[in-house]
């Protein structure tokens, strides 16, 4: 019966997925889009998943979990599987998986629409899911913790540094995605300013008011946070105050910095907590709206299935198909960060082995589903819409009228006329040039929702689906500040033990300091570069992220290879191979391209010899010798991941020859077995 | 035979209520005091106030939020 099942079911994604990558020429209904990745998804969690669970992990139902063994009612406790489910959900989703697709859709909607459901299925699922379960059998150790365990010291040191960049990267380009939407819009600059008071106001309520009370809180701060949408409309209507919310990139930049600095040395209570219950409760709420939207509305796709930038001539970011879609969208398919949650604080909730399938693969088979969305919301725009908003003016040759002029002749029609009316609509004053996905995802999203609840309120939802992506962005600028600031005043207190004091307050400016300056100077350069600098930043997180994504399955590879069941590890192995493969490429291509769009280098050397020649215009003189400090800059850090990733991969390849060979590999560190006291009841 | 409709629905209403308490954290308070009067009966227990404010500063500790 499973069998038949399963072997329908494969048909039908059959059918669906070989129906959308011949649909050429005509448009798509985005059902066929979500028809087909419900099918994928159903036979990776019912088939793929189920196997790994019981033949590869060997997962034991009658084994004690750490959450039973070292039960202590806080952070350890055996908790009912769907609640673990949620809390992973909430912990792993991010702003990622809505930036990345949008990007990728430059390409058409095929290409990053295929590798989301193939990465996620054999890729990022497996990861979240081994790492998990070898984390739970290991007393919820965490990744940096298990790669010194499993490949020596080195590893560890390699999985905190490499958590340490991608960090500073991540945080950068957040907060340059939230600049470019705030970017002289009153209307979005006063509601992403309204939701800070409202945090705190959050923040005040739980603590003292009614004192842990979180879902009445969270409650009330969602309708203010609603009602700060339609107040920013109305400032955006008063010509008096509009004025204090109209602002230039550069000035936006320095709020961010400022408040990312003040956020990460408040106590925690008073911001950041308060603010990531909000993000939580907005991002369940919007999927599931976007989800029904999408399923009521079925609307048609636009963009084509594969563009002509897949030779590599994109707008929003250069670079072929190959292998620059794999790793522009991370998070969605396979993403490096999620080992962090998935070592360390979800493994200290799992009742039973059991529950590792629906929270490490389940999780992110939902993050992936978000992911398929976000793709769908850029795939609805009128391609010549979307390239409009997400490229920057200096790609499409400067000025509005020569944008429209240049994306006509590409084949991807659109009028200055019509992006007016668009954004007349939607209540800004110009779409054009909005790099970093947000707005496009918003207009998209604005667009869905309206034509579910009505045109009359598009501008409304825009300004919604901006509050909420600022929501996410600004609660991951805080929270990963602050772990960046743990982890360098980790390192430091080795230099001199004061500085490791995490309540000591002036080691706490300090680091603070020092990793809000980091990602600060990449967020700052990024605004100032007239190519927008997601074009730079994004490909670099991309990198970053897959690079923990390797090292992540370095480690649990070679977990799998010490263990009774190597000749699985395969069901790691190969991800980590493909990874290894693009990571690689594209980061040879970002150090040694020729093509000064592409390669860091090139793009250096290029603006260095304009500059010199003098054929910059004035207003570009000025920014010009830190661009192509940045630049190398970034070549350093792309080489440096490379290096990483290498070392820890040819770490574990030493353990895979030695086992090859025949020889014995040491034991890794598991608890040692415990019978489970839990009845059914208490694992509900 | 198909299992009756009802049952799994609210089965289903049941398990989308848990995931929203456990991405919000909802009932760690009600955990708590179950946990505490199975392994500490007798000993006072904290008050929801003074959980809350212990474990919020530990939840934001470490890597708790993805991109």
């Amino acid at each position: 019966m499973q069998k038949l099942f399963g072997f329908v079911l494969a048909i039908v994604a059959a059918i669906l997925v070989g129906g959308i990558a011949l649909h050429r020429g005509e448009s798509i209904n985005a059902l066929w889009i979500i028809a087909a990745a419900a099918c994928i998804y159903t036979l990776g969690y019912r088939f793929y998943a189920a196997w790994i669970s019981a033949d590869v992990l060997a997962a034991d139902p009658t084994r004690a979990t750490p959450a039973e063994r070292l039960d202590n009612g806080r952070d350890f406790v055996p908790t009912p599987r769907w609640v673990v489910f949620g809390h992973h959900f909430a912990a792993i989703a991010g702003p990622g998986p809505l930036i990345g697709p949008t990007l990728a859709a430059q390409f058409g909607y095929l290409p990053g629409t295929l590798w989301i459901l193939i990465g996620s299925v054999l890729g990022g699922c497996v990861q979240d899911m081994v790492v998990l379960f070898c984390s739970t059998r290991r007393d919820g150790r965490t990744l940096g913790q298990m790669a010194r365990d499993e490949l020596g010291p080195f590893g560890g040191t390699a999985a905190i540094l490499g958590t340490l960049s991608i960090m500073v990267i991540l945080i950068a380009v957040l907060g340059l995605v939230v600049v470019n939407a705030m970017k002289h819009s009153p209307w979005a600059t006063a509601t992403v300013f309204a939701t800070i008071p409202i945090a705190v106001l959050v923040g005040l309520y739980m603590r003292s008011l009614r004192p842990g009370r979180v879902a009445e809180a969270s409650l009330l701060g969602v309708a203010l946070l609603l009602g700060a949408v339609v107040l920013g409309g109305w400032v955006d209507h008063e010509p008096a105050l509009r004025t204090y919310f109209d602002h230039p990139g550069t000035t936006l930049a320095w709020f961010v910095i400022g408040y990312g600095f003040v956020a990460a040395v408040l106590p925690v209570w008073l911001l950041l907590a308060p603010r990531d219950y909000l993000s939580t409760f907005l991002k369940l709420g919007t999927v599931v709206l976007l989800a029904l939207a999408i399923v009521v509305l079925r609307p048609e796709l636009k963009m084509p299935a594969l563009t002509r930038f897949v030779d590599g001539s994109g707008p929003i970011f250069a670079g072929k198909l190959f292998p620059f879609v794999f790793i522009t969208i991370a998070c969605g398919a396979i993403s490096g960060f999620h080992a962090l949650v998935s070592s360390g604080t979800t493994p200290k909730l799992i009742a039973t082995e059991r529950d590792v399938r629906l929270v490490g693969y389940g999780s992110m088979v939902l993050e992936s589903l978000v992911a398929i969305m976000a793709m769908i919301a850029a795939a609805l725009l009128d391609p010549g819409v979307y390239f409009a908003i997400n490229s920057p003016l200096a790609a499409l040759g400067g000025a509005p009228d020569a944008a429209v002029a240049t994306l006509t002749a590409w084949g991807f029609p659109v009028s200055v006329e019509q992006m007016h009316a668009l954004a007349r609509e939607v209540g800004e004053a110009t779409l054009f040039a909005r790099t970093g996905g947000a707005p496009s995802l918003a207009v998209g999203m604005a667009s869905i929702l309206s034509g579910v609840f009505g045109t009359g309120l598009l501008a409304v939802w825009y300004h919604f689906a901006i509050m909420f992506e600022a929501v996410f962005i600004l609660t991951t600028l805080d929270a990963g500040t602050r772990v960046g600031r743990f982890m360098l005043q980790d390192a430091l207190a080795h230099v001199w033990a004061p500085l490791g004091r995490t309540s000591w307050y002036p080691s706490v400016v300090l680091t603070s300091a020092l990793v809000v300056a980091a990602w600060g100077y990449f967020l700052y350069v990024g605004v100032i570069d007239p190519y927008g600098g997601i074009n730079i930043l994004w490909p670099l997180f991309g990198i970053a992220n897959q690079m923990l994504a390797g090292i992540a399955l370095a480690v649990v590879t070679a977990i799998l290879l010490k263990g009774s069941h190597a000749r699985h590890a395969w069901i790691t192995g190969i991800p980590l191979a493909w990874l290894a493969v693009v990571t690689t490429a594209a980061a040879l291509e970002k150090l040694s391209s020729p093509n000064p769009k592409i390669g860091f280098l090139s793009g250096a050397a290029d603006l260095a010899a304009k500059l010199a020649a003098g054929m910059l215009p004035p207003e570009r003189l000025a920014a010009a010798p830190k661009l192509i400090f940045n630049q190398r800059l970034d070549a350093l850090l792309t080489a440096f991941f490379l290096v990483v990733l290498w070392v820890v991969i040819a770490d574990m390849l030493r353990l895979a020859w030695r086992r090859a060979r025949g020889g014995r590999l040491p034991a890794s560190p598991e608890a040692p077995y415990a019978r489970s006291q839990l009845g059914e009841a208490g694992r509900a | 035979m198909p299992e009756p409709l009802a049952p799994r629905l609210r089965a289903l209403a049941a398990a989308l209520a848990d995931v929203v308490r456990g991405a919000a954290g909802l009932d760690e308070y009600a955990r708590y005091v179950a946990h505490h009067r199975r392994r500490h009966a007798g000993e006072p227990c904290p008050s929801r106030a003074e959980f809350f404010r212990n474990r919020q500063s530990a939840r934001w500790h470490g890597v708790r939020r993805c991109c």
